[in-house]
């Protein structure tokens, strides 16, 4: 199969509830998935040994070396990872990284597994079988090492969680109902060790969020950001660990006033860079630093006008490296309804965007992939398809549509103002000649298809915005020819007023547009009568 | 004694012995002379028990044949032996000593009475041995998939009678000495020609050619202390081939997705 095919993992059907909130996250070459109650992992590195024997004596620990002589100087070694007793099969499994010598390819079942004291852990007769991941992943439960109902000598995961990360080796755990503001770490460069003891520096560990004396916030998302700090976004308020919590890390507030919305509003641009949706918009923060929320000014009612809920809706934002943005999408997730917003990183303005109900937004991921061609922002969107953004399509593509077709025609405009038509607010200014140079024009690149324009005065600046806003008998309106520069551009209807607003829009299948310049002549008027 | 047959050195791996798993080396033997003793290298893990050694025939396939050669074994006992890795040099003296005959091969047979007997071996060797193994307690052998192996051994004769050892004046012919801790002098015999040489290890003393004499003055030897110096200058360059390789390293990322209460994975 081709790099870019997905397969479906058979074992894992009907394991996971994407109805609830799942979330994965990347560890020694497998995937940890928490779903709830559905601790899962995918397993893409390691050799699986089935015993028919419960393994009872000389039982390997995590790291432990495994060989199996297959006579005639062939030898299969094992670094174990993990292993489980199946008491429903009778089976136990023995997980761990395969290497050969002296010609073995493979561990086999007719030769016996010993450990480095020659004692057999497996022997030929009771080795039933050897499956390798790189032939199918692995898919097992993420349970404590040898796990074994009422044992607890590795611990125990917490009965849920639903957010998940790899912080300096140690995989967290986090949004366990039962006990919303707990954090749980596994040992260090060991996922199945949970028991929480205080006898070295890589110890699993566990703990809460707060100042002394209070109870701690209910954790929404776990944020690691390299091997510095593990970001905990709450409810209410913000924290950080800083270093490793059993040599020398301490909690610190990094925001009190604002929380995160969930375990996927977020995300880092370029520079390191967290961007979060708190509790009055957008933020951005370096860790640590003061969050500042940057749509108060351009969106200052954008909480408000959003309304929404955690319960009903879910918010996912992406870096998005080809178009130098942050992407935030926020769908309503009983439809797909979508309201989203690209904040250009270069202009730090906000444009409002939304996609038909079946492409919401359920999941973003910038996926780096070896292939160049899927190097891209994917968008898991509600009717299943995962979809990126293509620059070289001029419509939008549904649910009906082929991959890599659009039929949707894409609806999209600017608006330039409120802007003032004299140097004097006491005075009025005429309009005397509007032009716009679109893109394109030259022997290269695209070119941009006509552009309709509106013009609205007003005698008041939130005049001309809410006519902005409603779209609705502009004061002047045309079509501008494209690409490049046109002499039939300009108009010449002089229009007076206080204030100026135009809009330029472009919403015909098949087509696309682009604006290098807007001109605008002005010439003053009389005092405002 | 006095070292004369061996392949001991290059060994980078080891075939592990355990009671019906039987090896074998074997040899062709340079000269004739009567074996007295084996050296193997050998290591252990645990306590292998007693480790026996024989000679045996080989048939078309070099693969051992028949049973002991004049029912000579040696033993020693394996939990003595270091359970470091890289072995040592254990010397199992015979029961008996077998007469060997120039050109003839023979198989080294080894045999532990328990596991974790380690024999160690060349994975890429040059010498002109072969390597065989039997699940059968010798019953049957096997050469297959081992042609580039060889394991670390050495035989020794019994000890060369000391004293002095000239040649017959006015005889021509070679003087050569099969042996190995010559100590003392050895001297061609004036005005013959002919070589002098010595199939030897560790040579101390003096060797000097016949005055007057022509031929060669040679040593087969390892371990030569003294200088060696190249007659006049030498000029040339050093040459290195093939030492940067692209790296085998890559990095794959795969994407994984959860949809429909079902993993999917990439296919790569």
């Amino acid at each position: 199969m081709a790099t870019g095919t997905l397969v479906k993992l058979d074992d894992s059907d009907g394991d996971i509830d994407t109805s609830d909130q799942l979330n994965m996250f990347e560890a020694y070459q497998k995937a940890f998935i928490v779903n709830g109650a559905n601790l899962k992992v995918v397993d893409f590195v390691n050799t699986r040994l089935t015993s028919e024997a419960q393994i009872v004596a000389n039982i390997p620990s995590h790291g432990d070396i495994l060989t199996q002589d297959q006579t005639g100087l062939k030898y299969a070694y094992m670094v174990v990872d993990y292993i489980y007793y199946d008491d429903v099969a009778s089976d136990h499994y023995v997980y761990g990284y395969s290497y050969y010598a002296g010609g073995a390819t493979a561990f086999d079942t007719a030769h016996n597994v010993v450990d480095a004291d020659a004692n057999i852990i497996i022997t030929g007769a009771n080795l039933s079988d050897v499956a390798e991941a790189s032939t199918t992943p692995h898919w097992y439960d993420w349970k404590p090492y040898n796990f074994i109902e009422g044992e607890t000598t590795y611990g125990k995961l917490p009965n849920k969680a639903y957010l998940g990360c790899l912080y300096r080796g140690r995989c967290v755990v986090a949004g366990d109902p039962e006990h919303p503001h707990q954090w749980y770490m596994s040992r260090q460069a060991n996922p199945w060790d949970f028991a929480y003891v205080a006898n070295d520096a890589q110890s699993p560990v566990a703990g809460g969020n707060a100042d002394a004396g209070e109870s701690g916030d209910i954790i929404r998302a776990l944020i690691s950001y390299k091997d510095d700090y593990l970001v905990f976004g709450c409810a209410t308020s913000i924290w950080f660990l800083a270093g490793d919590p059993c040599e020398g890390g301490s909690i610190n507030e990094l925001d009190l006033t604002t929380g995160m919305f969930g375990a996927n509003s977020w995300c880092f641009d370029g520079l390191g860079n967290l961007f979060f949706w708190g509790t009055n918009g957008v933020y951005v923060t370096s860790i640590p630093g003061t969050p500042k929320c940057l749509s108060e000014q351009a969106l200052p009612q954008l909480v408000g006008d959003e309304n929404v809920d955690p319960s009903t809706h879910r918010i996912t934002m992406a870096y998005d490296r080809t178009r130098a943005g942050i992407l935030i999408c926020i769908t309503k997730l009983a439809d797909g309804k979508n309201s989203n917003y690209f904040y250009d990183l270069i202009s730090g303005g906000f444009f409002p965007e939304s996609y038909a109900d079946e492409c919401g937004a359920y999941s973003l991921f910038y996926y780096a992939a070896n292939n160049r061609d899927y190097r891209d922002l994917l968008i898991g969107c509600k009717d299943g398809y995962i979809r990126k953004f293509n620059d070289s399509l001029k419509n939008d593509n549904d649910s009906t549509d082929d991959p890599g077709v659009g039929t949707v025609k894409i609806d999209s405009y600017v608006t330039f103002g409120p802007i003032p038509m004299a140097r004097d607010q006491r005075l009025t200014g005429k309009l005397t000649g509007l032009n716009c140079i679109t893109a394109g024009g030259a022997s290269g690149g695209s070119n941009s298809n006509d552009v309709s324009y509106n013009v609205f005065v007003g005698s008041s600046a939130e005049e001309v915005v809410e006519k902005l806003s409603a779209g609705v008998n502009p004061n002047a309106a045309g079509i501008i020819k494209a690409p490049g520069r046109n002499r039939s551009g300009s108009i010449h209807r002089k229009i007076s007023g206080v204030y100026l607003g135009v809009k330029l829009q472009n919403n015909t299948i098949d087509e696309m547009w682009g604006l290098e310049q807007l001109l605008i002549d002005l010439k003053p008027g009389g005092r405002f009568k | 004694m006095a070292l004369q047959d061996s392949y001991n050195t290059g060994d980078d791996t080891h075939a592990n012995l355990h009671t019906i798993n039987w090896y074998a080396q074997s040899f062709i033997a340079s000269s004739d002379y009567s074996i007295a003793s084996i050296k193997l290298k050998l290591y252990r893990s645990g306590d292998p028990g007693i480790a026996t050694v024989s000679l045996r025939a080989v048939d078309g396939l070099h693969k051992p044949t028949g049973s002991d050669i004049d029912s000579v074994t040696g033993t020693t006992d394996g939990g003595t032996l270091t359970t470091d890795s890289p072995g040592e040099w254990r010397e199992i003296a015979l029961s008996g000593s077998i007469s060997l005959t120039s050109g003839v091969e023979y198989a080294i047979v080894l045999r532990s009475s328990s596991d974790m007997l380690y024999w160690r071996a060349d994975s890429n060797s040059s010498y002109n041995g072969v390597l065989s193994y039997s699940t059968d307690s010798g019953g049957s052998w096997v050469t297959t998939g081992v042609a580039a192996y060889d394991f670390m051994f050495e035989t020794y004769s019994a000890a060369w009678p000391t004293g002095t050892i000239a040649g017959i004046s006015g005889q021509t012919g070679a003087l050569t000495f099969d042996t190995t801790g010559l100590i003392g002098n050895a001297a061609g015999v004036s005005s013959e020609s002919g070589i002098l040489t010595f199939a030897s290890l560790g040579l101390t003393g003096s060797v000097a050619g016949a005055g007057g004499g022509s031929g060669i003055l040679s040593f087969e030897a390892l371990a030569i202390t003294g200088t060696i110096a190249a007659v006049a200058a030498l000029s040339g360059g050093m040459l290195f081939g093939n030492i940067i390789k692209p790296s085998t390293t890559v990095t794959v990322n795969r994407l994984i997705v959860a949809g429909n209460d079902q993993i999917w994975y990439e296919s790569i």
